[in-house]
């Protein structure tokens, strides 16, 4: 039945129905126009004809006088605008309302009326070859028909209204712009339930019949409490939405578009659990990070992480002990930049800020040590391990500088991926010494100065807009290299060759966005695995929840955690009874619980006062050890 | 007679054999001490301390939102309170004879501040055992 439904709203929208009438070219011209009612619906396409413009299309019709013109246009493409001549083509009468797709005039005297539609491309935008438009020319007459009831349950046009939908229902849909309150269409809402780690799925079908398929496409904003937003653009052949969800709850799914009358079919469904993968679990080693951006590895197993800028404009740069113990080790100035971090040999810490690279020596002392110019303000940068040290710019370029900060190197990589002109968010340099960046979906290789896709992630899951479902990425000794996605939660791992292992290495109920190896004394990597993330990935305002992870480092293909690794678990009890009498713990938990209470070099009362206030507060306020 | 012999004699056996004693009655001077601290610091957030004395039973921290963990062996007992706690009185213990006040010692072993270090000097600080 719904399907028949379906059918029949299709049918209505194409049919004569509606009062179509399709423009005959050539009609470039007031001489040429195409002659149409009032009242119908008029269609056409504007041909881009070069030099920043597309072709002219007029109509002609015919007025009364009283008769209140109120053509609304329902374009795919923003660029299509209209105006109103009198009977000579020549005297301009109307514009289009500004800021809105329609056109308004109030007729005074019977005639003969044109319409010219014409466009120009936007600044920036490559032009479609085509821009697809359909005029509503109404009047107070002819005022436009009524949206087609549908299974949408309209209203629905804000959360409150939502409309509820099971796991697995189909809903048929209509989506009719009003044109008076809002002009950007028509919103649908619904409601739908699901669990923490369930990959939902939302899938969109319609019927363009033969108008082009970028025609009234619905874009999908999943949300779960207004800030934290997942969307998607692009509907093309029926594809599907997928959302790995963070928590159990209530989320939204609202659809809308531009266009008159669009019909479609949604599907809200469950593809089962993110399956739990080598990499997991994972365990929490700081919490209270802020809006952390990125991360390093000190060779003594210290783990530094950048911070965003908080509400008071100021960035940190936190240092968190292996054992979880974090502390401000460093204010930025601000603006702040990227915050990416990355060692030199000497155990200095180099922030790409704006507009300068920072050198922070162990001590603390800051030196500025490259100044960005008109390349923009420094994203990624990586040391080699000849001391030199590599960043990339915002502009697409990827230079190289001696240790001192001299230019020696610059390469344009602004044709890695058209998806992204914005190159090189992350350089790491590989084992083998080959430094990789990523751009939008790809990551890259630098070959003899141009970039060579080494691997690109099309998992719908990680895509947001199908752009940029890459955080960050690292390897390990064998050059394994593991990706962190931050839409999804997920964390793959692809092979030296780019051929994919595990996907999902692991997953985090949050927006992983980069992660490190923990390094030995020599320098080298190790199997403790750190991945920092916050809450969301684009709620507004940015939750300041960041957290540091370690991944299950049985699952790495590298020499074992150091002494000090996570998860050392220990409970109240035998921290309370080791206070008393001593002996019952192990070196490396006494080292562990000082390093998160009081870091003096013993395990002490202060000690366990951060290990209570760490488990919240007991059941029981007398507790007796034997 | 061989009998009666014999079942005296697993009487005495049985009574030299068991180690249980008697069970003592309450004593009628039974009570509660209590345990006041002076210290050179407002901001007290944690501390370690010994007490010593016969028969200490059931510690109580005097602030009921304050943690306190005790070890029951023997006659000198080492705690640890975890505040909030003030200036005076800490907590409480009983005692089996309130009579023998002077048995009952305590002393300061460590003590942390709200950001858990520790104090460097335990100048200032004292436990007294009071009734």
């Amino acid at each position: 039945m719904t399907r028949l439904l379906c059918c029949v709203l299709f049918g209505l929208c194409a049919t004569s129905l509606y009062g179509q009438t399709h423009e005959a070219e050539p009609n470039d011209t007031a001489a040429t126009a195409t002659k149409v009612e009032l009242g119908v619906t008029a269609i056409g396409e504007l041909r881009w004809i070069g030099v920043n413009k597309y072709e002219a299309d007029w109509w002609t019709f015919d007025a009364t006088a009283g008769d209140t013109l109120r053509f609304v246009s329902g374009a795919a493409l923003p660029s299509t605008s209209m105006q109103l001549y009198g009977d000579d083509g020549v005297t301009l009468l109307a514009d289009e309302v500004r800021d809105a797709p329609e056109l308004r005039y109030a007729i005074t005297r019977t005639g003969t009326y044109f319409l010219k539609l014409s466009g120009v491309a936007e600044n920036g935008t490559t032009p479609a070859t085509t821009d697809y438009y359909e005029i509503g020319l109404y009047t107070n007459r002819h005022p436009k028909p009524p949206c087609p009831v549908a299974n949408d349950r309209e209203p629905n046009d804000i959360p409150s209204q939502a409309r509820v939908v099971a796991l697995g229902e189909r809903v048929d849909a209509m989506l009719c712009q009003s044109g008076d309150v809002d002009y950007t269409g028509d919103v649908d809402y619904y409601r739908f339930h699901a669990r923490q780690r369930m990959r939902v799925q939302i899938r969109i079908d319609r019927d363009t019949g033969s108008k082009p398929s970028a025609w009234g496409n619905p874009s999908l904003l999943v949300t779960r409490d207004s800030v934290d937003a997942h969307w998607k653009n692009a509907w093309r052949g029926g594809s599907v939405f997928e959302f790995w969800v963070p928590e159990d709850g209530d989320y939204y799914a609202s659809v809308k578009a531009t266009g008159v009358n669009i019909a479609y079919s949604l599907t809200v469904q469950s593809a089962g659990p993110v399956p739990p993968g080598r990499g997991e679990p994972v365990h929490t080693v700081a919490a209270n990070l802020g809006d952390p951006a990125a991360l390093a590895v000190a060779s003594n197993g210290d783990i530094y992480v950048s911070e965003q800028p908080g509400p008071d404009g100021r960035a940190s740069i936190v240092k968190v002990s292996r054992a979880g113990r974090a502390s401000t080790w460093f204010v930025r100035d601000c603006p702040c930049g990227s915050g990416s971090v990355a060692f030199d040999a000497a155990g200095n810490l180099l922030v790409a800020s704006f507009p300068w690279l920072y050198s922070v020596s162990p001590s603390g002392a800051v030196t500025q040590l490259i100044k960005s110019d008109d390349g923009g303000a420094f994203d990624g940068v990586a040391v080699a391990a000849d001391g030199t040290i590599w960043l990339a710019t915002f502009f697409d370029q990827i230079r190289q500088y001696s240790q001192q900060g001299q230019l020696l190197q610059s390469y344009g990589v602004h044709a890695a991926n058209p998806l992204d002109p914005y190159a090189g968010h992350n350089l790491v340099i590989a084992p083998d010494g080959v430094l990789y960046f990523d751009v939008g979906d790809g990551i890259y290789r630098l070959v003899a100065g141009k970039p060579e896709l080494f691997v690109r992630d099309t998992s719908e899951a990680d895509q947001l807009d199908a752009e940029w479902p890459i955080g960050g990425f690292t390897f390990d000794g064998q050059g394994n290299v593991y990706v962190p996605h931050p839409y999804s939660g997920g964390i793959s791992v692809y092979d030296r060759s780019g051929a994919e292992i595990a996907k999902s290495f692991a997953w985090i109920a949050g927006a992983p966005s980069a992660l490190a190896f923990g390094r030995n004394r020599d320098g080298s990597t190790n199997s403790c695995l750190f991945v920092i993330a916050n809450a969301a990935y684009n709620a507004l305002p940015m939750p300041l929840a960041g957290r540091l992870y370690e991944l299950n480092p049985s699952a790495v293909s590298e020499p074992g955690c150091p002494v000090g690794a996570p998860p050392v678990q220990i409970s109240i009890d035998d921290a309370v009874h080791e206070l008393l009498h001593p002996g019952r713990l192990s070196a490396q938990q006494l080292t562990a619980l000082d390093q998160q209470g009081n870091n003096n070099g013993r395990y002490d009362i202060g000690d366990l006062r951060a290990l209570v206030i760490a488990n919240g507060a007991l059941a029981t306020r007398v507790k007796i050890a034997r | 007679m061989p009998n009666r012999r014999l079942f005296v004699l697993l009487a005495l056996a049985v009574l030299g054999c068991t180690r249980d004693r008697p069970i003592e009655p309450p004593s009628k001077h039974a009570g509660s001490f209590s345990l006041t601290l002076a210290t050179p610091n407002t901001d007290d957030a944690a501390l370690f301390f010994e007490l010593r004395g016969p028969g200490i039973t059931a510690i109580h921290a005097m602030n009921s939102a304050a943690h306190l963990f005790a070890d029951s062996a023997g006659t000198t007992i080492r705690a640890a309170i975890i505040g909030p706690f003030s200036p005076g009185g800490l907590a409480t213990f009983d005692v089996p004879d309130t009579t023998r006040l002077g048995d009952y010692t305590a002393s300061v072993l460590d003590v942390a501040g709200p950001d858990n270090t520790l104090r460097a000097s335990l100048t200032g600080y004292a436990l007294r055992v009071a009734r």
